[in-house]
């Protein structure tokens, strides 16, 4: 607590420096009659009181950044390039919703707190207490297509501020990430190039574990590796490495004690509607894999989705199944009719890191019920056939928080296979979701989270009668 | 509607994988060969701007474009997906892969 105070501290002292009196500006770019000038009559929605549909975008826009306004100190105006145009390329599925970034990188200008390194121009001119560079700071550009039914069907934007998106794109969620990006969150090159062979300030605050050293510390080759050095790629920043504790949840893993090969902790996935919620005492025991019949309600084995073959080793015991053709309700009932006091779903899908989180809905399944990776199931099933006893239960250790790795909050280095950019956002695994997360999850609720920290430890400081972000949770 | 024809482009197969030595509480991820990697939408490639300059120009300032692109498919329930990728090939493995798999933080029934 004393190192947040002094963190905190030190930000107010840097943040009077410079009274802040700039604010973050949207610009409209879109000609008349189109985008944000569209005149077409909508009802005001969820908080939005617009009644063009070019006034509701607006509204958006000018709140987000208002909302970052409130959060960030500087004494320039952070200029916002905004259109709302058709974007091409898209279907009745699927869509590209926009885009965003830094208009213009800049280093070793005055202030410049590290050298041969390239800031976003937003950051550089607070930094520097000047405007460097003439002209717009971030572009952020969205797909007006999305409203009339050219893409993605019936789902189109949504304009309110309360969350009710339901089947819709939540603009406002989207904004407030896309000018973070522009803010910094951001690399001058497509990762992990650099341009003109210097860093960006996020690049040197990108830490690999396994290597011991920040991007800027590595050449082309390392930072390749460290791309897909999934878990280890994480965030070296003071001000976030501080407030984790206060934003994730404790991170519950499988652990397993015996045999000594095996013995660690794993990640793992629950189930939603079904089951009871895993814990510490309901859930220890041995493993034993299930052999069932293999027919058409499951063609293998081992998939738990038929009568068990081996009934008589289930009771007292943790079942495990593999992932596939019938539903996790189905798997988890038939462990339970078996006897076993717990079950593992072992993912069918090699290219995926994390365990899949089980949905579906049964009120008679009370028995808890968890998903493990196919490469841990994998290793696990090697020594059960090895007739090892496999001794598994719960950890849930308050000191390892979902998303983090040795305190540090994981940045996202994907597996091959894993959709979104790399090492711009935040590990997917961090719990409750961020803002700041590749996917933009439908439960956020519009707040800053620990983006503002991460902000922060790139130089970014607070206004000063605050001390501390505004942004709701 | 229905999609309109694609580019096909040559497939990209980047044949050594790139395993990282990490230690023994963590996932092994390998990068091989990238399947469905194998269209480009020409509308898709044109919103990325080119990687910045490598060599050094010794300016103090450059320019770039927006590298950030927010791509979406609607799920299995009609909800939109969203995923921010900062390069064509991640936006294409998103578009091309099934929903189910995607989709990861979102519960699945099988």
């Amino acid at each position: 607590m004393r190192r947040l105070l002094l963190v905190s501290l030190l930000s107010l002292l840097a943040t009077s420096a410079f009274a802040g009196t700039g604010r973050v500006v949207i610009v409209n770019t879109d000609p008349a009659g189109v985008g944000f000038n569209d005149p077409t009559p909508v009802e005001p929605v969820g908080g939005n009181s617009g009644t063009t549909l070019g006034k509701q975008r607006l509204n958006v826009f000018e709140a987000a950044a208002e909302r970052w306004s409130a959060i960030l100190d500087t004494n320039v105006n952070v200029i916002v390039q905004a259109s709302f145009s058709p974007i091409p390329g898209c279907t009745e599925t699927d869509a590209i919703l926009g885009q965003a970034g830094p208009l213009r990188w800049v280093r070793d200008f005055a202030n410049a707190p590290k050298a041969n390194t390239w800031y976003p121009v937003a950051l550089a001119n607070k930094l520097s207490g000047s405007d460097l560079d003439t002209g717009n700071d971030i572009i952020v550009r969205f797909n007006a297509d999305v409203d009339n039914n050219v893409c993605l069907g019936e789902s189109n934007w949504y304009y309110g501020f309360d969350g009710n998106n339901g089947t819709h794109s939540d603009l406002f969620v989207v904004t407030l990430h896309e000018i973070a990006h522009g803010l910094g969150i951001s690399g001058a090159a497509t990762a992990p190039n650099f341009s003109q062979g210097r860093p960006a300030v996020f690049d040197t605050l990108t830490l690999d574990l396994s290597a011991g050293r920040t991007w800027n510390q590595m050449n082309d080759n390392e930072r390749r590796l460290s791309l897909t050095n999934t878990g280890n790629v994480v965030w070296n920043g003071e001000h976030v490495k501080q407030m984790v504790g206060r934003w994730l949840q404790p991170v519950t893993t499988l652990n397993i004690s015996e045999p000594q090969v095996l013995a660690r902790d794993y990640d793992l996935g629950f189930a939603g509607g079904f089951g009871a919620r895993p814990n510490l005492s309901a859930f220890s025991g041995s493993i034993v894999r299930v052999t069932d019949v293999a027919d058409t309600d499951g063609p293998t084995t081992f998939d738990g989705c038929t009568a068990y073959t081996n009934v008589d080793a289930i009771p007292g015991k943790v079942a495990m199944v593999d992932r596939g053709t019938c539903t996790f309700v189905v798997k988890a009932r038939n462990a339970q009719a078996a006897g076993a006091t717990a079950l593992i779903v072992v993912d069918n899908n090699k290219d995926t890191c994390i365990p899949p989180a089980m949905g579906g809905e049964a009120t008679d399944i009370t028995i808890p019920v968890i998903s493990i990776s196919q490469t841990d199931g994998d290793i696990i099933k090697t020594q059960l056939a090895a007739n090892a006893n496999v001794n598994a239960s719960l950890r849930n250790d308050p000191t390892q928080l979902a998303g983090t790795k040795n305190g540090y909050l994981r940045l996202y280095a994907p597996c091959t296979n894993d959709p979104g950019s790399s090492t711009h956002h935040w590990d997917v695994t961090a719990t409750p979701n961020l803002l700041m997360e590749p996917s933009v999850n439908s439960d956020l609720l519009h707040g800053v989270d620990l983006t503002v920290y991460q902000l922060l430890d790139m130089g970014w400081s607070l206004p000063p009668r605050t001390g501390r972000p505004a942004g709701k949770r | 509607m229905s999609r309109r024809p694609y580019a096909v482009m040559a497939a990209l197969a980047l044949a050594a994988p790139l395993a990282l030595a990490s230690d023994a509480n963590d996932r092994v991820c390998t990068r091989d060969v990238i399947p469905g990697f194998s269209q480009i939408r020409p509308e898709l490639a044109a919103l990325f701007v080119p990687a910045a300059e490598p060599v050094d120009t010794g300016d103090a300032v450059f320019t770039t474009g927006p590298l950030e692109l927010l791509v979406v498919r609607l799920g299995e329930d009609g909800k939109p997906v969203a995923v921010c990728v900062d390069n064509e090939e991640a936006a294409q493995k998103f578009l091309d892969a099934p929903i189910q798999r995607v989709v990861t933080k979102q519960a699945k029934e099988q």
